[in-house]
C-alpha cells in the first residue's frame, strides 16, 4: 500500500502575543483520512495551534500547505482571497458552538454554502437536511439554536462546518462545554465522521475518545510537541515523565 | 371670562399633542438614520474614522438639549433663520443621533466574538461577517434601550416650547398666562404625556421580552 498523501503540512508554526511565546515552532503533517488528537495541559497552546491552522489566529512564523500547495504566498501577510480559500477548505467546530442565534438551524447550515457560491438555495437546503439527518437532528431544521440543547447545538455546528465539504475538520474542545452524557452524542457523531474517512484534528480532554478514535496522539506542553505517536504508545508507554504526570492527573480525576 | 374646566383645558392642550408626537417620531427616525452610520464609524479600526464619530457623539450628548435648541434657534438665526419647529427638529435629531449611535455601538460590541469567528471560519467575507451575522444581532440587542430612549425623547421634546414650538407645554403656559391654575393645567399636560408615553413604554417592554427570548447567545 502506498503512503497516503499529505493533506496538511504545518511547518514550524510559531505564535507570540507580544513577548509571550505561545507556540515555539510546531511541525505537523496530517495524511488524508487521518485523525489526530491534540492533548496536553491548559495553556500548552493546543487551541492556539488549531486556530493557526485556519488563520483565526495569525501565526507569527512558519508556513501552511494544503494538499501539496502553499496556502499563502506570504504566510505573514495573507491576502483576503487566500484566507477565504483556506477557510472554505478547513471546517472548524468551537467549544462554545457559536451557532448564529438569529437564524434557524437550517439557515445556519445553508448560509455559508450560499454565500460561498457552493450551492443554490434549494440544493443547499437539501444538503443541510441531509447533514442534519447525519447528526441525528432532522426534526430541528426549523428550530432556533436557543431551542436546542447544548449537545444538539454542537451537532448542528458540526453539520454547519461539514456543509462546505471541508477537506479537513478542526475540533476545538468540542465537548468541554457539555455534560458527559450529552458529550457522548457529539463524540459518536465525530467517531462516525472518522469512520467515513474524514481528516480531523481534535483538541480534547476526552482521553478515552482520543485513545479509541485517533490514529495519532500529540502531547503538547509549553508551546511545543513533547511527544507524539500511536494512542497505545502515548497513553500506555509514554517516553516522557511530563506526559506520564499529565496522563496520571487526568486519569485520576 | 375664560373657561378652565378639565375638558376645555384638555381640548386646548390636545392641539399640541400632535406636535409633541411629531417631534418625537421625526427626531427618533432621523436619529436612527444618522446614528447607524455614526455607530459604524465609531467601531472602525481606523482612528481617523473613529475619532470624528466619537467627537460628534460626545458633543451631541454632552450639551444640554435646551442649550442645543437655543444655539440652533438663536445662534444660527443671523446666517440661517429658522422657524421654531424646524430648529427643534434639527436639535432633537442631533441629540437622538448621539444616543442611538451609542446604543447601536453597544449592540455591535456586545455580539459575542465567537460569532464573528464562526462566520470567518465558514469562509464569509468580512463584509458578510458583519452584515449577515453581527449587524442583525447588534440591532436586536440595541432595540430595548432604543425603545426606552424613545420614551425619554417624548418627554425631552417639552423643551422645544422654550423656543416657541406650539407643543403641549407651550399651550399649557399660554393657558396659565391667561389665568388658569398652573398646577391644574400642568397636571392635565402630565396626563397627556402619560397617555402618549404608555403605549411606547408598553411596546418597549414587549420588545425587550421578544429580544431576550430570541437572542440567547452562549
Amino acid at each position: 500500500m502506498s503512503e497516503p498523501r499529505v493533506l496538511l503540512d504545518a511547518e514550524s508554526i510559531e505564535k507570540s502575543f507580544k513577548d509571550n511565546e505561545v507556540l515555539k515552532g510546531i511541525t505537523l503533517k496530517v495524511h488524508a483520512g487521518e485523525v489526530i488528537a491534540l492533548i496536553g495541559p491548559s495553556g500548552a497552546g493546543k487551541s492556539t495551534f488549531l486556530r493557526c491552522l485556519n488563520y483565526l489566529e495569525r501565526p507569527t512564523g512558519g508556513s501552511l500547505s494544503l494538499d501539496g500547495a502553499p496556502a499563502f504566498t506570504d504566510p505573514l501577510g495573507p491576502t483576503k482571497a487566500e484566507l477565504l480559500r483556506l477557510r472554505r477548505r478547513v471546517g472548524m467546530v468551537f467549544q462554545s458552538f457559536n451557532l448564529f442565534p438569529h437564524l434557524s438551524v437550517l439557515k445556519n447550515i445553508v448560509l455559508a454554502q450560499k454565500l460561498n457560491g457552493l450551492r443554490g438555495n434549494l440544493e443547499a437546503e437539501e444538503y443541510a437536511r441531509e447533514l442534519l439527518g447525519q447528526v441525528g437532528l432532522d426534526e430541528k431544521a426549523h428550530a432556533k439554536p436557543a431551542e436546542c440543547s447544548g449537545g444538539q447545538q454542537q451537532r448542528i455546528a458540526i453539520a454547519r462546518a461539514l456543509s462546505l465539504d471541508p477537506e479537513l475538520m478542526l475540533f476545538d474542545e468540542p465537548t468541554s462545554a457539555l455534560d458527559p452524557e450529552v458529550g457522548n452524542d457529539v463524540l459518536n457523531v465525530m467517531r462516525d465522521l472518522a469512520d467515513r474517512g474524514t481528516t480531523m484534528i481534535v483538541v480534547t480532554h476526552e482521553m478515552r475518545f482520543a485513545e479509541r478514535v485517533a490514529d495519532r496522539v500529540l502531547f503538547l506542553d509549553r508551546g511545543g510537541i513533547l511527544e507524539e505517536g500511536a494512542p497505545e504508545q502515548v497513553f500506555h508507554n509514554p517516553s516522557h515523565e511530563r506526559t506520564r504526570e499529565f496522563l496520571q492527573a487526568v486519569l485520576d480525576r | 371670562m375664560s373657561d378652565f374646566s378639565f375638558v376645555s383645558v384638555l381640548q386646548t392642550l390636545v392641539a399640541g399633542l400632535g406636535i409633541t408626537i411629531l417631534m418625537t417620531v421625526v427626531s427618533f427616525a432621523a436619529g436612527t438614520l444618522l446614528g447607524i452610520p455614526l455607530a459604524l464609524m465609531r467601531t472602525s479600526k481606523l482612528w481617523g474614522v473613529r475619532f470624528p464619530a466619537m467627537a460628534v457623539i460626545d458633543i451631541s450628548r454632552g450639551i444640554p438639549p435646551l442649550v442645543w435648541l437655543l444655539i440652533i434657534y438663536y445662534g444660527l438665526s443671523p446666517a440661517l433663520p429658522l422657524e421654531p419647529l424646524p430648529a427643534a427638529l434639527i436639535g432633537l435629531s442631533i441629540i437622538s443621533a448621539g444616543y442611538l449611535a451609542e446604543n447601536f455601538r453597544a449592540g455591535i460590541d456586545n455580539v459575542h466574538t465567537g460569532q464573528k469567528e464562526a462566520a470567518a471560519a465558514l469562509g464569509l467575507t468580512p463584509s458578510n461577517q458583519f452584515w449577515r451575522i453581527v449587524a442583525p444581532q447588534a440591532l436586536n440587542i440595541s432595540i430595548p434601550p432604543s425603545a426606552s430612549y424613545a420614551v425619554a425623547l417624548l418627554k425631552d421634546t417639552a423643551i422645544a416650547s422654550i423656543i416657541g414650538v406650539a407643543d403641549i407645554i407651550f399651550l399649557a403656559q399660554n393657558e396659565v398666562s391667561r389665568g388658569g391654575s398652573a398646577v391644574f393645567v400642568f397636571a392635565v399636560a402630565a396626563v397627556l404625556y402619560l397617555l402618549a408615553g404608555i403605549p411606547l413604554s408598553y411596546f418597549s417592554r414587549y420588545i425587550d421580552g421578544v429580544v431576550r427570548s430570541k437572542v440567547v447567545s452562549v
